[in-house]
């Protein structure tokens, strides 16, 4: 069993690097400081199973989770904290995999025995709790490769049929979650401007004004403007107005 | 304040020596001696209600400063009795100056003339008029007292009882990360580990002790272990600078007030970037008063921010406005990617 380690206190990877040494059939994939880190590594090692801190800077355990549980091959979530109330609580109820630090050689080994996928249901539950913050990073896979945005560099998400597309500062990008998921995830830093298009309010450069009293905003460094709804257009001039 | 004074606080009794018990005393016997008056007398009898009102003040300020000058003497009898003895001999001592001064000012009267016509034709009939006075107001002082007694005492109870818990509130967050931390080091190093688990029994010993104030020296060697501990855990991602020279070090200052506030540095600010940060602590003087201001980096503020920030800075701020109401202050400041609190207090030494 290959196996990742996230935690950004090297004790306790070391800790944890120790204990696997003594664990049958276990390997170290590799060691990573961040969930951000952790995703790099993941791509390159493909584990089949992380070991994953929750309070960690840069991205945290519970959104490193939510990346690593929408890649086509998903590997087994293990949460490790030293004392986390709300989350704890959180795992209890939704039956997730976590252990306690110190961690305990015979509760490591029994994680790993029975350690499974984290499923939908159970991280959409998880990212609702108190205490979970929205997502800092999109993430999505182009050609084959990993592709890890920081959220403030995200312009706006234009819905497809299917998909949505993410635009940001760097490309695009194609990501399969609801438009309104996304809203309500990023309430305050997106606002909705047409029934298919978010738009980053910091990214905002104008709110122009076409004929017929049909309304676009341009976003800074990019060359398409996004279209905004005669219904909309009101609440959006006004949501302007008030930030400046 | 009279209670700071007080030779013994956990008697219901006042020290009747005091100045400030002496003026409630004098108060009582006046206020007594004006319902008296004004009992007997319609208003508009001009002179003879002041005359009145001057005879049985002086008679009445005659008892009431015997009375405080003996309970003033006996004070340390019946501090050593039951409370409940205590309470009925010091009534019953208030009766007997009573009685004894009502004779002697009916003696004195019959034989010198003065105030004649104050007394009643009937001996028994002047001294039992006063005992009864005396019975109930003395009563009513005696409960006057214990009910003030009772809620000073309530009060540096609940204050304890405050600084207490506020004292034991380390983050169970730091005890089980420097478990995991020590857990770590065992093996590997087990003479760092060794070092951790003393310092952490000495924070934690700190947490729980009864004494509240320390000197600062023994404060920043407290703060200090604890970064050591915190050092084990963060490795180079936290730096520390001390630049406390100008304050002296046998400064009072309430225990554990650097280290909740380097808690929050390091969990709010230095853990939650990667590249880490440095920690500064600096103390200035200033007209009596030490200023102490603890520096470090916070993520930009657009990145979620953790929960629970002002706990232990309320924490803090309570503590030092418990021990100087007026002077003591904690002050908040944050931007350009910087968090800093600032905590102002007098300097008095600490007397060991």
């Amino acid at each position: 069993m290959n196996i990742l380690i996230v935690d950004d206190e090297a004790p306790a990877r070391a800790r944890l690097r120790e204990l696997l040494r003594d664990t049958p059939d276990c390997t170290v994939a590799g060691e990573a400081a961040n969930g951000r880190e952790a995703l790099d590594l993941w791509e390159r090692t493909q584990p089949d199973a992380v070991l994953l801190d929750i309070r960690m800077p840069v991205m945290d355990g519970l959104e490193t989770a939510r990346h690593l549980a929408a890649m086509d091959n998903p590997p087994a979530v293990i949460f490790t904290t030293a004392y986390d109330e709300f989350a704890v609580a959180a795992f209890d109820t939704h039956a997730i995999a976590y252990l306690l630090k110190p961690v305990r050689r015979e509760k490591l080994a029994e994680a790993l025995r029975h350690a499974g996928r984290l499923n939908r249901v159970q991280l959409t539950r998880l990212a609702s709790q108190r205490g979970a913050d929205a997502r800092r990073y999109i993430c999505a896979r182009l050609r084959d490769k990993l592709h890890v945005v920081a959220i403030e560099n995200v312009q706006c998400f234009i819905a497809d049929q299917k998909y949505v597309t993410v635009c940001h500062t760097g490309g695009e990008l194609l990501i399969d979650e609801a438009l309104k998921d996304l809203e309500q995830e990023f309430a305050g830093r997106f606002l909705r401007v047409h029934r298919n298009a978010l738009v980053a309010i910091s990214h905002i450069e104008s709110l122009d004004k076409l004929d017929e009293g049909h309304f676009s905003v341009r976003l800074r460094g990019r060359d398409r403007p996004v279209e905004v709804s005669r219904r909309l257009a009101p609440e959006v001039r006004e949501r302007l107005r008030a930030g400046r | 304040m009279a209670a700071a004074r007080d030779d013994n606080p956990d008697f219901f009794l006042p020290d009747f020596c005091s100045a400030p018990v002496v003026l409630v005393v004098v108060l009582i016997a006046e206020l007594t001696a004006f319902i008296l008056v004004i009992a007997r007398h319609l208003p508009g009898e001009g002179m003879r209600l002041w005359l009145d009102l001057a005879r049985i003040s002086l008679f009445l300020q005659w008892i009431a400063l015997s009375s405080a000058g003996v309970l003033c003497l006996s004070r340390k009898l019946l501090a050593r009795i039951p409370q409940r003895f205590a309470a009925f001999a010091s009534y019953l001592l208030l009766l007997a100056v009573t009685a004894l001064l009502s004779e002697l000012a009916y003696e004195l009267s019959n034989y010198t003339g003065i105030g004649h016509e104050l007394l009643p034709t009937s001996h028994a009939g002047f001294v039992t008029r006063n005992l009864i006075v005396c019975a109930i107001i003395s009563a009513l002082m005696l409960r006057y007292f214990y009910i003030q007694y009772q809620w000073k005492r309530n009060v540096q109870r609940e204050a304890r009882s405050r600084i207490e818990a506020l004292q034991a509130r380390i983050r169970p967050h730091f005890l089980f990360n420097s478990m995991n931390t020590i857990a770590a080091l065992i093996r590997s190093q087990p003479e760092l580990a060794e070092r951790a688990v003393e310092d952490l029994s000495d924070l934690f010993r700190a947490s729980l002790t009864e004494q509240a104030h320390v000197s600062l020296q023994e404060e920043i060697a407290l703060a200090k272990q604890y970064l050591d501990i915190e050092t084990l855990r963060l490795g180079d991602r936290l730096r520390t600078s001390w630049a406390m020279d100008e304050l002296p070090m046998d400064a009072r200052v309430p225990r554990l007030t650097l280290q909740p506030l380097l808690e929050n540095a390091i969990y709010h600010g230095v853990e939650t970037l990667a590249q880490g940060g440095e920690v500064t602590i600096a103390g200035q003087r200033r007209d009596g008063l030490l200023q102490i201001t603890i520096r470090n980096p916070v993520p930009p503020s657009d990145a979620p921010r953790r929960h629970g920030n002002q706990m232990a800075l309320e924490n803090v701020r309570e503590r030092l406005k418990l021990a100087w109401p007026e002077r003591a202050d904690v002050r908040v400041q944050s931007a350009d990617g910087e968090f800093s609190v600032s905590v102002q207090l007098p300097y008095e030494p600490l007397v060991p």
